[in-house]
């Protein structure tokens, strides 16, 4: 209970809390409602067909199925994730461990800086920069020699593909992952650290135990690294390719949910069920978002109970 | 500095600063094989700076410098690699600091892994077991062995920070204040546990204290350390019965 002094500030708080939450649920709800015609209409093929027939006809000649978005979505964040987590967690250990103190503190505001740049930057640099690079250094050259491996089994016509969305992904999500390893790392007591250096660690057998002290952590980020990679939208739309397109190969190019909703949003007023189809896509979005942060802060949690300060 | 031979640890002419502070002044002493050395002091007067500039666990603090020679068993520390030093010593902290994430047996084990000890399971196994028994803690947990240490008392995971120490077979082993967060119970098994280590085995202890008490109880040389400064230093008989300096005096009778 409240003390009687505190209660006019409670209450002067409440409503802001409460309008938050509001509108989350608001959001939420919207999404469901808007769906449904589209989920009711297509059922289950909505996600496992690949179809995108718009016309303006009438609703009975649309048909849509979102497995090539749904695909790409996964491949990009999945390419993006694998990319990602190897420099996050070498990056952190690199920065806390070896660098002068100084240099640490420089870079660590360096790479702070680059999670809060307006993604469209990333999505130029991306398309102008890392592409045309990606494509006459790695993606040719690999497909020159390497053909016979399905990954790299297509020509790539213009660079913009599967893997240049990934590694574009990899590049925003890594300071978002340095960020909660780091956080993560530098809440491991000093005393473990001078246990394993007192047992004769080697700096190679110190980070590996060091890591498996961080574990959670480390899942963590790569859970809200995929969350992050998955809903991001203007950069990837740049680099995608924007093709509806299921391959192994990862020099075609082709689509993902938020890149398919930022490329078609202004005409699918004109299509019988195009919009409710698209807020299916961000239901999914939604969905898996909300199911990566649980686990995510379950995860964050637990590193703060073994290291509880 | 000459390695003499007998003793397990010298130290000459130390000095550490630590962000320009001056934490250890010109310290030097020697302490033969198989004996227990207590360093002895107030809170904040140097000593864990002391043992952590003989492991060299000092290299992970920030701008901390280090001056002097620290011989362990002839091998001079300061011109090694830190870890092959650290490998000759084991070190018990003065919180139980068991990885949390790691199972009992784990906890021992990963240090002969680490140093390549061992060269089979069983003999792994058998090294666990010993390095519990020396820390009279088998007894208590062998039916358990794959357990997270959280699970044990405090005293208990202390004991098993002594197993992890003891499970690298060190020739000197530090002791940062062991029982200074433990109950008494456990407090005197720990205590046993180090007697009966120098009785069985090519071990010399240093043992960091804050009470008198213990470092009489338990030592044979008293090292007295006040403001970084080594005070008195002899056999633990001597400094008891008759200190020399009136530091040491006052230290005892417990008024500083």
């Amino acid at each position: 209970m409240i003390p009687k002094v505190d209660r006019g500030f409670f209450l002067t708080l409440l409503p802001f809390a409460a309008v938050i939450f509001a509108l989350f649920a608001l959001l939420a709800y919207v999404l469901a409602y808007e769906s449904w015609p589209a989920l009711e209409r297509f059922g289950i093929s909505l996600f496992t067909e690949n179809v995108w027939k718009p016309s303006e006809r009438g609703v009975e000649f649309v048909k849509y199925g979102l497995l090539a978005p749904l695909y790409g979505t996964l491949v990009t964040s999945l390419i993006a994730a694998a990319v990602a987590l190897p420099l996050s967690v070498a990056t952190v250990f690199f920065m806390e461990e070896m660098a002068p103190y100084r240099i640490k503190e420089f870079f660590s505001s360096v790479i702070d800086l680059m999670a809060g740049l307006p993604t469209i930057i990333y999505g130029l640099w991306g398309l102008e920069v890392m592409v045309p690079i990606l494509r006459s250094w790695v993606m040719s050259p690999l497909h020159e020699h390497l053909d016979f491996i399905p990954p790299f089994a297509c020509d790539p016509l213009s660079g913009a593909s599967f893997l240049a969305a990934g590694l574009l992904l990899a590049v925003m999500i890594i300071p978002f992952m340095h960020g909660v390893i780091k956080e993560a790392y530098r809440q491991v007591p000093r005393t473990y650290r001078e246990a394993a250096l007192s047992l004769g660690a080697t700096r190679y057998e110190y980070f590996r135990i060091m890591v498996s002290l961080i574990r959670p952590a480390i899942i963590a980020a790569v859970l809200l690294g995929l969350g992050r990679a998955a809903s991001e939208t203007v950069a990837v739309a740049l680099v995608v390719g924007n093709a509806f397109n299921i391959s192994p190969c990862l020099f075609a190019p082709g689509y993902t949910i938020s890149s398919l909703i930022a490329n078609q949003f202004t005409e699918a007023s004109f299509f019988p069920l195009m919009e409710n189809v698209m807020f299916a896509g961000s239901l999914v979005l939604l969905a898996l978002g909300m199911l990566f942060s649980g686990i995510g802060v379950v995860m964050m949690r637990r590193v703060r109970e073994l290291y509880g300060r | 500095m000459i390695e003499e031979k007998g003793y397990a640890l010298q130290i000459e002419g130390l000095n550490v600063w630590i962000r320009g502070k001056h934490i250890i002044k010109n310290v030097g002493l020697k302490v033969p094989k198989r004996r227990i050395l207590a360093v002895m002091g107030p809170s904040g007067s140097g000593k864990s700076t002391l043992l952590r500039a003989i492991n060299r666990l000092i290299d992970l603090i920030p701008e901390s410098k280090v001056e002097g020679k620290v011989l362990v068993y002839g091998t001079d520390v300061y011109s090694e690699d830190p870890y092959r030093v650290r490998r000759l010593m084991g070190m018990v902290f003065q919180t139980p600091n068991p990885f949390p994430n790691m199972s009992i047996y784990e906890n021992v084990a990963i240090g002969p892994k680490l140093n390549r000890l061992v060269r089979s399971k069983d003999e792994l196994n058998e090294l666990v077991r010993w390095a519990l028994e020396k820390a009279m803690l088998w007894d208590e947990v062998k039916g358990r062995l794959d357990d997270l240490p959280h699970r044990l008392s405090g005293g208990q995971q202390q004991r098993l920070c002594l197993a992890r120490a003891l499970a690298l077979k060190p020739k000197l082993l530090l002791l940062d204040e062991p029982t200074g967060n433990v109950d008494p119970v456990n407090a005197v098994k720990i205590e046993e546990a180090l007697r009966s280590l120098l009785r069985d085995l090519e071990i010399t202890i240093v043992l960091v204290t804050h009470t008198p008490h213990q470092a009489v109880r338990i030592s044979d040389y008293i090292a007295f350390i006040y403001m970084g400064e080594l005070v008195e230093f002899g056999l633990t008989d001597t400094i008891a019965l008759n200190p020399r300096h009136e530091l040491t005096v006052k230290f005892l009778r417990g008024e500083v």
